[in-house]
């Protein structure tokens, strides 16, 4: 991973850091990685009965509405106003 | 043992109230100097042990009133919960997860929330905002990750019992770590929501406390369906106490890897879970040696989903709705980029890079593919295993608790310490683990445990008759002292 | 040089569910922001998706309806972006295994079928207001609102087989009447239930390949899908004459100048790392499963269409309207089994006309009309017992909940066709008018209009026009 990889990552992440971190970060990414190669030992496929370890079917739930209001809601807010949690500028 | 039992008796036979009880803890928690709790809930402790002392009602499985600590990624309503992390700071959840519900109806009272790694990424517990946690066996070494507030804290005394969450051995190590018992349910016996999630696929909640038969009775208390969690399965049997000891070892074949009882494991560590198999071979098992095959490719593969699933996990912390806000940026873009870098920590940092990489365009094949291919196989690699041992055993940590500060700056190496605990998580597997001995540092070690799906009965049977041959003495037992 | 155009559409239509996607915050329509919302559509630290059933059987019904293939398993996936509207920063959608595959929907019009590549399911991302301005550049700071949030949604995608702008809006309008017919959108275009995203190109005519493509987003209604369309292909050709290259690029569309305008680069830069999602176990859906939704379902447009035309001779236009009202056809197919001496056509005319007006006024609601009177009402006026304009007096009435009984005997009982009775009315008028029927006499017909208006001012309307006619002229004759 060079250090403009790290840039895009950073990008797709909406994540800041220093210079300084990038570069310590990329050499411990860098490791990591090469660490992954293990993963071409294997050329086995699982069954598929294994693709999820546990039981397979997704739960679902009844289409009743419920009401949810809470006053940590707006509390939790950095920035609360009209009723809705208010942003900078977007442009 | 039980200590949820002895306090039972105590309450049943009038020698305190559970307000004296919680009184007692929670002053317990204030004297601590161990960091391992970040916030106690002294008034809503205090409440719910009035109401309780008000009340009649008695509960089947325990008496009302045993204080339990959480670990500080449980949602509890009205109540603080941060991740350890300065991105929550300030955070108090407006509904209460599952998992803590259950407990307070069978009458527990939480009685604060402990420290952790941020996001329970970490297995040291030095990556919190909130500080470092000692180790109650010696204060110069970590008590291990990422719950290392809940393992510390019942190892300590301070709580009789208390719950942490497992991704890659995070219950399990630091159980090891402080000489304590802590279990990882199957994935799926007990509900994650309201836990804060690291991996979605990997997370489990569980107990710890000094005693298998205290691990039991917490455990009983928090399991079951939660038609709030999709992945949360319905099961007919969620009664663990009850036939707690009525089982036997006595022809049980437990297979050990050699893989884990060779130069990966300090000598220490080997020799302690040698004598525990002696113990286990003398109660009647069979023990059986075999090659596990997949324990670096494993290691590999958890390296890649749960930094994937976390750097996905991790995206609502962006300072819109809760949290921390950056006071600097101009644009919500801005906002959010540095809200994110002011928030996180370095190794928050380090997985949600290294989880976005693996999933970017040209490289998921290659990455998340791959690991998901391989998650297949060592789910079934388990499953042959499984068919031919009751118990897969082996050191919970190749280790035992290191110095505080050891693995700075070599997050490889902290990695490569959840060998033995990480391919439990893959498979979904119930373990637990228990202390078997002191190393010449007079540091315990942990023994782990691995049954099938949704084996915890027998897996808490055997680990409670081996508890009992092994008669391993914990560092500071919970005392009530209502003198304190 | 002439070039074709090529476009294919991605539709959002957003389910009918009471609830949302993954959680049980209501999906009510313009309540107050932030109140329909839950931990999960809030995006809180530790809140879990779990399916809603009723989407999933509403996904299912769409599909069957354009004729795709359920699939027995689908997968829900994580789109990941970051976004003030967008709680958990990842959309849950589907992308590898979506719910359905392969449909077809036909257009008549331009005897033609567009294929569907396929359906899947995801959530709708919440709303934000800008505030400061009117859009969002020069807006100060925007507010987020989550009630749309989770809101359950499926997306249509066409094969790139549409080729021209009318074809693109027959074929929006087409998906629009199947989608709130069997009832699974409500197809209301304003508040953003129904809306299309269209990807444009061009080539010119003879080349295989496909040019580059544009992608022009959220257009909400049907005018401005043609209108984008249109825009957007002279846009591509200036392009491509004057030696340029078209950009592959998401735009939007801008109602009131009526151009498209690309958004910043950086927007289209995306790479969603899509993942199964793991709080969500895969989507399995059995063949019983499929046919117990088609077992409920109810009639598609098409075989309406053909059976009121075939068997009930309904002219076009009241097919139309039936298939664009749901409740309307419902009226009509019940309450025209009651009919006795009318034929269904009869009715249709009064539904689709006089009815279907009065309902578009505020206060006046289908189900008050009782379907016996309606029906009775239609035969009395088929047998010429009471008049057509009689029928438009009397039909408010019966919106009203009045009983037909008790308005007819209000106006003095049904219709005067007995010419007896008629005949000494006819004549008193006569005498009254001179002047007129000497204009009648001199053959001014027409003139007879005028005595028709006061014999029916006598009789309140009742007397049967056509008799009427006949005694005035035959009077005038006489004298």
């Amino acid at each position: 991973m060079s250090n403009i990889d790290v840039d895009s990552i950073l990008d797709l992440s909406c994540l800041a850091i220093t210079d300084e971190r990038k570069k310590e970060f990329s050499g411990q990414l860098q490791k990591i990685l090469d660490y992954m190669s293990v993963l071409n030992n294997v050329d086995q496929l699982p069954d598929p009965q294994f693709e999820w370890p546990i039981s397979k079917d997704v739960v679902t739930r009844e289409d009743v509405p419920k009401l949810f209001e809470h006053p940590l809601v707006e509390q939790n807010a950095p920035d609360f106003k009209s009723g809705g949690f208010s942003v900078p500028r977007i442009i | 043992m039980s200590i949820l039992r002895q306090i039972e008796k105590d309450l049943n036979s009038g020698q305190y109230t559970v307000a004296e009880l919680t009184q007692a803890v929670l002053k317990k928690i204030a004297a601590d100097d161990t960091n391992s709790f970040i916030e106690s809930f002294d008034s809503s402790a205090l409440n719910t042990a009035a109401e309780i002392d008000a009340s009649d009602q008695t509960s089947s499985l325990i008496a009302k009133g045993m204080p339990v600590g959480i670990k500080d990624n449980m949602c509890f309503e009205n109540h603080g919960v941060t991740c350890a992390s300065a991105i929550l700071d300030g955070y108090k959840s407006p509904y209460t997860s599952t998992a803590v519900q259950n407990m307070l109806d069978r009458g527990f009272v939480p009685v604060g929330r402990l420290n952790m790694d941020e996001f329970a990424m970490g297995s040291s517990n030095e990556y919190s905002i909130y500080g470092l946690v000692d180790n109650p066996w010696d204060a110069s070494c970590v008590p291990g990750g990422s719950s290392g507030g809940s393992a510390a804290a019942v190892a300590s005394g301070l709580v009789p019992v208390s719950l942490g969450s497992d991704t890659g051995g995070s219950i399990r190590q630091p159980a090891s770590f402080c000489g304590v018992v802590g279990l990882k349910p199957t994935y799926g016996r007990v509900s994650r929501y309201g836990l804060i999630a690291f991996a979605s696929s990997l997370d489990q909640i569980g107990p710890f406390a000094q005693y298998v038969e205290d691990v039991a009775i917490l455990f009983e208390s928090i399991c079951g369906f939660d038609s709030n969690d999709s992945t949360s399965e319905l099961r007919t049997d969620q009664s663990f106490v009850d036939q707690l000891k009525s089982g036997t070892l006595t022809g049980k074949r437990i297979g050990v890897p050699n893989e884990l009882m060779s130069e990966k494991v300090a000598t220490s560590v080997q020799d302690a879970i040698r004598k525990t198999l002696k113990t286990l071979e003398s109660a009647g098992a069979i023990i059986d040696y075999f090659d596990f095959k997949y324990f670096d490719e494993a290691l590999a593969t958890y390296y890649i989903l749960a930094p994937a699933e976390a750097s996905s996990n991790l995206s609502r912390f962006d300072g819109v709705r809760y949290g921390h806000r950056s006071a600097k940026g101009q644009t919500l873009r801005d906002m959010i980029e540095l809200s994110r870098q002011e928030g996180f920590g370095d190794e928050v940092k380090r997985r949600i890079i290294l989880g976005t990489y693996v999933l970017s365009s040209g490289y998921y094949d290659a990455y998340y593919g791959k690991a998901q291919q391989v998650r297949g196989v060592v789910t079934q690699r388990y499953s042959d295993l499984l068919n031919q041992y009751d118990f897969i055993c082996s050191p919970t940590a190749p280790t035992t608790a290191f110095k505080k500060g050891a693995h700075e700056g070599d997050p490889l190496t902290m990695y490569l310490s959840d060998l033995a605990t990480i391919p439990v998580n893959l498979a979904g597997l119930p373990a637990i683990s228990i202390p078997c001995g002191l190393d010449s540092n007079g540091l315990p070690i942990g023994f782990q445990m691995t049954g099938g799906w949704f084996q915890e009965q027998s897996l808490l049977q055997a680990a409670y008759e081996l508890e009992q041959r092994l008669a391993f003495k914990p560092k500071n037992q919970f005392r009530m002292d209502p003198l304190l | 040089m002439t070039y074709e155009l090529i476009i294919g559409l991605e539709i959002h239509a957003q389910l009918n569910t009471n609830s949302k996607l993954f959680c049980p915050a209501a999906t009510d329509f313009g309540d107050s922001p932030n109140t329909n919302v839950s931990p999960v559509s809030l995006g809180l630290p530790g809140a879990l998706p779990v399916l809603n059933k009723d989407a999933v059987r509403m996904a299912i019904m769409a599909g069957l309806a354009l004729d795709c293939d359920i699939q027995e398993r689908s997968v829900f996936a994580r789109k990941n972006y970051f976004y003030a509207d967008l709680p958990k920063g990842y959309q849950i959608s589907q992308f590898e295994f979506p719910i359905c595959l392969g449909g077809k929907v036909h257009l008549d019009e331009f005897n033609k079928t567009i294929n569907v590549t396929r359906i899947h399911m995801e959530e709708d991302a919440g709303k934000l207001n800008h505030q400061g301005a009117d859009g969002i550049a020069g807006a100060t700071s925007s507010i987020a609102d989550l009630n749309r949030a989770g809101v359950p949604l499926i997306e249509i995608v066409s094969e790139p087989e549409i080729r021209s702008a009318k074809e693109a809006r027959a074929y929006m309008e087409k998906v629009h009447q199947i989608l709130s017919f069997i009832g699974v959108c409500d197809g209301d275009l304003e508040k953003g239930s129904f809306r299309c995203d269209a990807n444009i190109s061009i080539r010119p005519v003879g080349q295989v390949e496909f040019g580059t493509r544009t992608e022009v987003k959220n257009l909400n209604s049907f005018r401005s899908l043609e209108r984008a369309i249109n825009f957007e292909m002279k846009r591509q050709i200036k392009v491509v004459e004057s030696g340029g290259k078209i950009i592959q690029q998401t735009m939007n569309f801008d109602d009131v100048s009526g151009e498209t305008s690309a958004l910043r680069s950086k927007e289209n830069a995306h790479d969603y790392r899509y993942f199964p999602d793991p709080d969500l176990k895969p989507l399995l859906v059995t063949q019983t499963d499929i046919d117990q939704v088609k077992s409920s379902m109810s009639e598609l447009p098409d075989a309406v269409r053909q059976r009121f035309s075939s068997e009930l001779s309904l002219p076009d236009h009241d097919i139309k309207v039936y298939l664009q009202t749901k409740n309307l056809f419902n009226f009509f197919e019940s309450a025209r089994l009651k009919l006795n001496v009318a034929s269904a056509k009869d009715m249709s005319k009064w539904v689709v006309g006089e009815l279907n007006a009065l309902l578009k006024t505020d206060d006046v609601l289908l189900e008050r009309l009782s379907q016996d009177d309606f029906a009775a009402l239609i035969d009395q006026c088929s047998s010429g017992d009471i008049s057509t304009k009689m029928v438009k007096d009397i039909l408010p009435r019966l919106l009203k909940s009045e009983p037909l009984t008790s308005v007819l005997s209000a106006l003095g009982g049904a219709q005067i066709s007995n010419e007896s009775e008629l005949l000494s009315i006819v004549n008193s008028v006569l005498a009254a008018n001179p002047d007129v029927v000497a204009k009648i006499k001199n053959g001014k017909v027409a003139s007879a209009n005028f005595l028709m208006g006061q014999v029916m001012k006598e009789t309140k309307g009742r007397a049967k026009p056509d008799t009427v006619r006949e005694l005035i002229l035959n009077a005038c004759e006489a004298q």
